[in-house]
Protein backbone atom coordinates (compact mmCIF):
# COMPACT_ATOMS: atom_id res chain seq x y z
CA UNK A 1 0.00 0.00 0.00
CA UNK A 2 2.57 2.25 0.72
CA UNK A 3 3.98 1.64 -2.78
CA UNK A 4 1.04 2.38 -4.51
CA UNK A 5 1.24 5.89 -2.21
CA UNK A 6 4.31 6.97 -3.31
CA UNK A 7 3.73 5.67 -7.33
CA UNK A 8 0.50 8.14 -6.79
CA UNK A 9 2.36 11.03 -5.87
CA UNK A 10 5.09 10.64 -8.38
CA UNK A 11 2.20 10.08 -10.43
CA UNK A 12 0.61 13.27 -9.69
CA UNK A 13 4.12 15.55 -10.05
CA UNK A 14 4.48 14.13 -13.28
CA UNK A 15 0.89 15.42 -14.04
CA UNK A 16 1.61 18.99 -12.71
CA UNK A 17 5.01 19.41 -15.03
CA UNK A 18 3.12 18.55 -17.87
CA UNK A 19 0.80 22.03 -17.31
CA UNK A 20 4.29 23.76 -16.31
CA UNK A 21 4.11 23.53 -12.55
CA UNK A 22 7.56 21.62 -11.71
CA UNK A 23 6.87 20.39 -8.21
CA UNK A 24 10.01 19.54 -6.60
CA UNK A 25 9.00 17.83 -3.71
CA UNK A 26 5.38 16.79 -1.60
CA UNK A 27 4.95 15.98 1.89
CA UNK A 28 1.81 13.82 3.01
CA UNK A 29 1.14 14.08 6.28
CA UNK A 30 -1.52 12.95 9.11
CA UNK A 31 -3.37 15.50 11.38
CA UNK A 32 -0.59 14.81 14.10
CA UNK A 33 2.44 15.99 12.29
CA UNK A 34 3.04 12.20 11.10
CA UNK A 35 4.50 11.69 7.90
CA UNK A 36 2.54 9.12 5.34
CA UNK A 37 4.82 10.03 2.40
CA UNK A 38 7.22 12.01 1.04
CA UNK A 39 8.62 12.73 -2.09
CA UNK A 40 12.31 14.82 -2.12
CA UNK A 41 11.59 16.38 1.37
CA UNK A 42 13.60 16.42 4.36
CA UNK A 43 11.41 18.84 6.49
CA UNK A 44 9.93 17.51 9.65
CA UNK A 45 5.76 17.60 8.98
CA UNK A 46 4.85 18.76 12.33
CA UNK A 47 5.12 22.40 11.84
CA UNK A 48 3.64 21.92 8.31
CA UNK A 49 0.46 19.55 10.29
CA UNK A 50 0.13 22.55 13.10
CA UNK A 51 -0.02 25.41 10.46
CA UNK A 52 -2.66 23.95 8.15
CA UNK A 53 -4.87 23.26 11.60
CA UNK A 54 -4.27 26.91 12.70
CA UNK A 55 -4.94 28.20 9.12
CA UNK A 56 -8.41 26.47 8.99
CA UNK A 57 -9.03 28.15 12.75
CA UNK A 58 -8.24 30.95 11.24
CA UNK A 59 -10.48 31.02 8.04
CA UNK A 60 -13.37 28.75 9.29
CA UNK A 61 -12.79 26.85 6.20
CA UNK A 62 -10.25 24.68 4.65
CA UNK A 63 -7.60 27.24 3.63
CA UNK A 64 -4.14 27.04 1.40
CA UNK A 65 -0.98 28.37 3.10
CA UNK A 66 1.19 29.74 0.68
CA UNK A 67 4.96 30.19 2.45
CA UNK A 68 7.16 32.16 -0.08
CA UNK A 69 10.80 32.95 -0.43
CA UNK A 70 11.53 34.97 -3.43
CA UNK A 71 10.57 32.30 -6.05
CA UNK A 72 10.43 29.17 -4.11
CA UNK A 73 6.66 28.62 -2.33
CA UNK A 74 5.19 25.78 -0.49
CA UNK A 75 1.37 25.07 -1.00
CA UNK A 76 -0.33 23.76 2.25
CA UNK A 77 -3.69 22.52 2.12
CA UNK A 78 -5.47 20.17 4.47
CA UNK A 79 -7.82 17.57 3.41
CA UNK A 80 -10.17 15.44 4.98
CA UNK A 81 -7.71 12.79 6.31
CA UNK A 82 -4.56 14.49 5.49
CA UNK A 83 -2.21 17.52 4.99
CA UNK A 84 -0.35 18.08 0.98
CA UNK A 85 2.57 20.20 1.20
CA UNK A 86 4.05 21.22 -2.58
CA UNK A 87 7.47 22.28 -3.18
CA UNK A 88 7.70 24.58 -6.11
CA UNK A 89 8.65 27.51 -7.98
CA UNK A 90 6.70 30.91 -9.41
CA UNK A 91 3.53 28.66 -8.94
CA UNK A 92 -0.08 31.04 -9.61
CA UNK B 1 2.43 55.22 13.92
CA UNK B 2 0.58 56.87 10.96
CA UNK B 3 3.38 55.97 8.57
CA UNK B 4 2.80 52.55 9.46
CA UNK B 5 -0.46 52.18 8.65
CA UNK B 6 -0.33 54.01 5.45
CA UNK B 7 1.38 50.97 3.57
CA UNK B 8 -1.78 49.58 4.14
CA UNK B 9 -3.25 52.49 1.80
CA UNK B 10 -2.72 50.54 -1.60
CA UNK B 11 -3.64 47.15 -0.83
CA UNK B 12 -6.46 46.22 -3.43
CA UNK B 13 -9.72 44.85 -2.14
CA UNK B 14 -8.44 45.44 1.69
CA UNK B 15 -11.07 44.38 3.98
CA UNK B 16 -8.83 44.97 7.18
CA UNK B 17 -5.34 44.91 8.44
CA UNK B 18 -3.42 44.46 11.76
CA UNK B 19 -0.33 45.70 12.75
CA UNK B 20 1.17 43.23 16.21
CA UNK B 21 4.73 43.60 17.48
CA UNK B 22 7.17 39.97 18.01
CA UNK B 23 5.65 39.79 20.86
CA UNK B 24 1.97 39.02 19.46
CA UNK B 25 0.42 42.48 21.10
CA UNK B 26 -1.58 44.36 18.73
CA UNK B 27 -0.36 47.75 17.82
CA UNK B 28 -3.00 48.61 15.54
CA UNK B 29 -5.88 46.69 13.85
CA UNK B 30 -8.71 47.86 10.82
CA UNK B 31 -11.72 47.18 9.31
CA UNK B 32 -12.66 43.17 9.46
CA UNK B 33 -9.21 42.82 12.13
CA UNK B 34 -10.22 45.22 14.25
CA UNK B 35 -10.24 44.40 17.97
CA UNK B 36 -9.77 40.79 16.45
CA UNK B 37 -8.21 39.60 19.40
CA UNK B 38 -9.18 35.77 18.53
CA UNK B 39 -7.81 36.45 14.54
CA UNK B 40 -4.45 38.37 16.17
CA UNK B 41 -3.44 35.40 18.21
CA UNK B 42 -3.66 32.26 15.88
CA UNK B 43 -2.08 34.74 13.07
CA UNK B 44 0.71 35.03 15.64
CA UNK B 45 0.75 31.30 16.43
CA UNK B 46 0.80 30.86 12.59
CA UNK B 47 3.74 33.35 12.14
CA UNK B 48 5.76 30.83 14.82
CA UNK B 49 5.02 27.91 12.85
CA UNK B 50 5.21 29.38 9.83
CA UNK B 51 8.86 30.43 10.94
CA UNK B 52 10.14 26.60 11.40
CA UNK B 53 9.03 25.69 8.26
CA UNK B 54 11.40 26.07 5.85
CA UNK B 55 10.42 27.20 2.13
CA UNK B 56 12.99 24.67 -0.09
CA UNK B 57 12.52 20.87 0.26
CA UNK B 58 16.07 20.05 1.19
CA UNK B 59 17.40 23.35 2.37
CA UNK B 60 16.65 25.75 5.47
CA UNK B 61 15.16 28.49 3.98
CA UNK B 62 12.54 31.05 5.85
CA UNK B 63 9.26 32.50 4.30
CA UNK B 64 9.54 35.91 3.48
CA UNK B 65 6.02 36.11 3.59
CA UNK B 66 2.93 33.53 3.56
CA UNK B 67 -0.96 33.82 2.83
CA UNK B 68 -3.82 32.11 4.18
CA UNK B 69 -6.46 31.97 1.38
CA UNK B 70 -10.16 30.27 1.25
CA UNK B 71 -12.77 30.99 -1.44
CA UNK B 72 -13.49 34.10 -0.24
CA UNK B 73 -10.54 35.73 1.12
CA UNK B 74 -6.89 35.80 1.37
CA UNK B 75 -4.51 37.44 4.49
CA UNK B 76 -0.84 38.28 3.29
CA UNK B 77 1.15 38.07 6.13
CA UNK B 78 5.10 39.48 6.61
CA UNK B 79 7.09 40.52 9.20
CA UNK B 80 9.71 43.35 9.01
CA UNK B 81 11.62 46.00 11.71
CA UNK B 82 10.08 43.95 14.62
CA UNK B 83 6.76 43.69 13.79
CA UNK B 84 3.96 41.33 12.02
CA UNK B 85 1.72 43.07 9.50
CA UNK B 86 -1.45 41.55 8.20
CA UNK B 87 -3.69 42.78 5.47
CA UNK B 88 -7.00 41.07 4.80
CA UNK B 89 -8.19 40.85 1.20
CA UNK B 90 -11.03 40.05 -0.69
CA UNK B 91 -10.61 37.25 -3.18
CA UNK B 92 -11.27 38.34 -6.73
CA UNK B 93 -13.62 35.78 -7.47
CA UNK B 94 -15.99 36.54 -4.55
CA UNK B 95 -15.67 40.69 -5.21
CA UNK B 96 -16.90 39.97 -8.57
CA UNK B 97 -19.61 37.89 -8.00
Amino acid sequence: MDKNFETLVETTMKKFSMVGVDAKGVLVCDRNGLALTSNNVSNSPGPVARLAELATSLSGRRATVCLEHNENQVLIHQTEKTIVAVYTENAT
Amino acid sequence: MSSLVKVFDNVPDCVGYLIMNEEGSIEHSHGDLENNENAANLIYKMVLCAAKISVHPTEKMSFKRFTVSDDQYVYCISCASQRIYVAKRRQESSANA
